[in-house]
């Protein structure tokens, strides 16, 4: 049982992201407000997104250099993990694919939000369940 | 010119995307002013990258190799990757599928961009007519990226603009049905492409690269190393990639528990988004990635995970094929009953996958091939039935058939196509499907196929019978002739149906099966 929670704990961003995850989709299948469901829908973006960003973090880890030039200038910390022998360097690229998801996301948020206000417009509700009773 | 660049590709590959990007740009800047010139601009692109596909397609052919490979901004990491085969860079590669996925977005994309210029008019109001076709080229460029990709991460942005595109485009016409249902496919699509994003980053976190050739070599590394290796919990990683990616791709191509969207959202689009969304979207975005992860990438090989995957997709494909044709045969109007139908005939597309043999996957591609054809026509035919008559319902096209002949002769074609009627192109599908069932020892699925294509041609005839010889229900009031860029589209892809029926060497032996062979051979 310890021993479990000690995993569960130094792995804390990961079970952050989970429950997030859970929180978001409960939202975007339970609740019948549009708003409500793409405001889920982020929700659950940002744990994928999250989670995605936390596996590439090494504690105290380097900025990600291609070539380690023998006269490079180490901030302390890289200097205490140099002079130990274990320079680490993040990764950088999943954080350059998020940023593309992001931006995906964003675009994605824009079309549901405008075609939430457009249903309004026509249907006079934001809830599904009404909408679909005036849809007949 | 490097002497490694024009071994392995040509900047034809990225002109394709480039020019259909570029006018959309110019498109929105130009619209204002002169819809003349705005519609010319939009023919030539679409028309240039038609040919430019036609000229890759048969570079693809006469490679040695089978595929071309182009590095975006070509320079060190190219000639490193050709040295070492670690790749850093984005790579474009094209196989045979690829190809052939490339001539059918453009070729079906250039008749329905021919058959949009009357046919706007008459269902979007004139301001959304630039917008129309800006979303109308980005959806292309989106589908001829994903289809020409080698990076997996590059095939992600092209997914996305593909995706965002047809949202945009189901809405376009502003109706207040159309809106509702966009909104239901945009929740689902967005949903998918997250699944399809952390199958991404899960697969980066087990193999370390982005592309795809290197990253099958790396899955078949991890998936064979021993108990004590230290990259064998790798193995875990890449399974829930894999979960991940399936259910992302088989939500985009409305496999069952993910169909429910479509039915909504490809009948309220205008019917020559319609065409491109059944014939060419859940294609492009659904299967032809399930089909390059599954066996480009993750090497799923027959026996082993193959036979475990097996059933599960097989399950699948059945439910798909009989679910979609039950609801189509329950459904009054003509648009959503097609729309029902590409769910059934997604599931015929799948069950050939789901074998896990090259056959299988030969008659997928080539069933890839004549649905895209046949669905695109038989949307542009109801987009033409709307035109003239305003006709949606089933029940109301008594004796059309005497009113508009070549229209209703052309959608017979393609009704016999698909319920699979011999010379015609569905049949030779289906007739492939059931041999590949038949050499992967699952003699028994036949029965399947063609209790399927029994209700297939239930509700499929119904619409012929009705239009021969039903009784007139309503006064048909109908405008004089329909235009000849309707007409001619509709006719050169009924003429399509027909030849590859007829001349079944070239799609199936020479084109189908090789690619097929190819898709196996990625990772070597």
């Amino acid at each position: 049982m310890i021993g479990f929670l000690r995993i569960l704990l130094s792995r804390i961003d990961y079970v952050v992201t989970v429950i997030l995850f859970c929180i978001g989709f409960y939202a975007l299948v339970v609740k019948s407000n549009l708003i409500k469901k793409i405001i889920g829908m982020n929700i659950v973006e940002t744990s994928v997104y999250l989670f995605l960003i936390a596996s590439a973090d090494i504690r105290l880890g380097a900025a990600t250099k291609f070539w380690a030039h023998p006269n490079e200038v180490l901030n302390a910390a890289e200097a205490a993990h140099a002079a130990a022998g274990e320079l680490a360097m993040v990764n950088p690229i999943p954080s350059a694919l998020i940023l593309t998801a992001i931006v995906v996301s964003v675009s994605v948020t824009a079309i549901s939000l405008s075609l939430a206000v457009k249903i309004y417009e026509n249907y006079g509700t934001l809830d599904t369940r009404k909408i679909m009773r005036l849809k007949g | 010119m490097n002497q490694a660049l024009t071994q392995t590709g040509s900047h034809i590959q990225v002109l394709i995307p480039i020019c259909l990007i570029a006018a959309s740009v110019i498109v929105v800047l130009i619209g204002r002013r002169s819809s003349k010139w705005r519609d010319t601009l939009v023919m030539v692109a679409v028309a240039l990258s038609a040919c430019l596909s036609v000229i890759i397609f048969l570079k693809v052919f006469s490679s040695a190799s089978g595929h071309i490979e182009y590095f975006l901004g070509y320079g060190w990491h190219g000639a490193r990757y050709l040295k070492t085969g670690q790749p850093i860079g984005i790579v474009l590669r094209t196989d045979i599928f690829g190809a052939i996925m490339l001539l059918l977005i453009t070729g079906l994309g250039l008749l329905a961009a021919v058959y949009s210029i009357p046919y706007v008019h008459h269902e979007i109001t004139d301001a959304r007519h630039t917008h129309y076709y800006t979303l109308f080229m980005l959806m292309l460029a989106g589908m001829t990226g994903i289809v020409m990709t080698g990076d997996i991460f590059n095939f992600y942005v092209f997914f996305e603009i593909a995706s965002l595109s047809s949202y945009a485009l189901v809405s376009i016409t502003g109706k207040a049905e159309s809106l509702e249902a966009t909104f239901k496919y945009l929740l689902v699509g967005a949903l998918s492409s997250i699944f399809i994003v952390f199958g991404i980053g899960l697969l980066f976190n087990a193999t370390g690269t982005l592309n795809m050739q290197y990253a099958s070599r790396q899955v078949t590394r991890i998936m064979t190393s021993g108990p004590d290796s230290y990259i064998y919990p790798f193995r875990y990683l890449i399974f829930a990639s894999l979960a991940l990616l399936v259910m992302g791709f088989s939500i985009k191509a409305a496999l069952f528990p993910g169909h429910a969207w479509l039915a909504d959202a490809h009948p309220v689009a205008p019917s020559s988004i319609s065409a491109l969304l059944s014939g060419l979207v859940i294609k492009a975005t659904g299967i032809y990635p399930l089909v390059r992860f599954l066996f480009g990438v993750f090497v799923i090989q027959e026996g082993h995970y193959g036979s475990l995957l097996r059933p599960l997709f097989l399950t699948v494909s059945i439910v798909t094929m009989f679910g979609g044709s039950f609801f189509a045969i329950a459904q009054t109007k003509l648009k959503r009953m097609l729309a029902f139908s590409t769910i059934a005939q997604v599931g015929y597309i799948m069950f050939g996958i789901a074998l896990i043999t090259e056959m299988g996957i030969a008659a997928s591609i080539l069933h890839i091939i004549n649905h895209a054809i046949v669905k695109g026509m038989l949307f542009l035919v109801s987009g033409i039935i709307i035109y003239q008559t305003g006709i949606t319902d089933i029940a109301d096209m008594g004796k059309l058939s005497y009113k508009m002949p070549i229209t209703m002769l052309c959608f017979t074609v393609g009704a016999c196509s698909m319920v699979g009627v011999p010379p015609l192109s569905g049949f030779m599908s289906k007739w492939v499907l059931a041999n590949a069932a038949f050499k992967a020892g699952l003699p028994f699925l036949i029965v399947f196929l063609l209790l399927s294509s029994l209700l297939n041609a239930v509700y499929y005839f119904r619409v012929v019978a009705i239009s021969y010889f039903g009784d007139p229900r309503i006064d048909i009031k109908k405008k004089e002739k329909p235009p000849a860029m309707m007409q001619v589209p509709v006719m050169i892809l009924a003429i399509l149906v027909v030849l590859i029926g007829i001349l079944i060497k070239f799609p199936y032996h020479q084109t189908a099966m090789p690619a097929a062979a190819r898709i196996f051979e990625i990772h070597r």
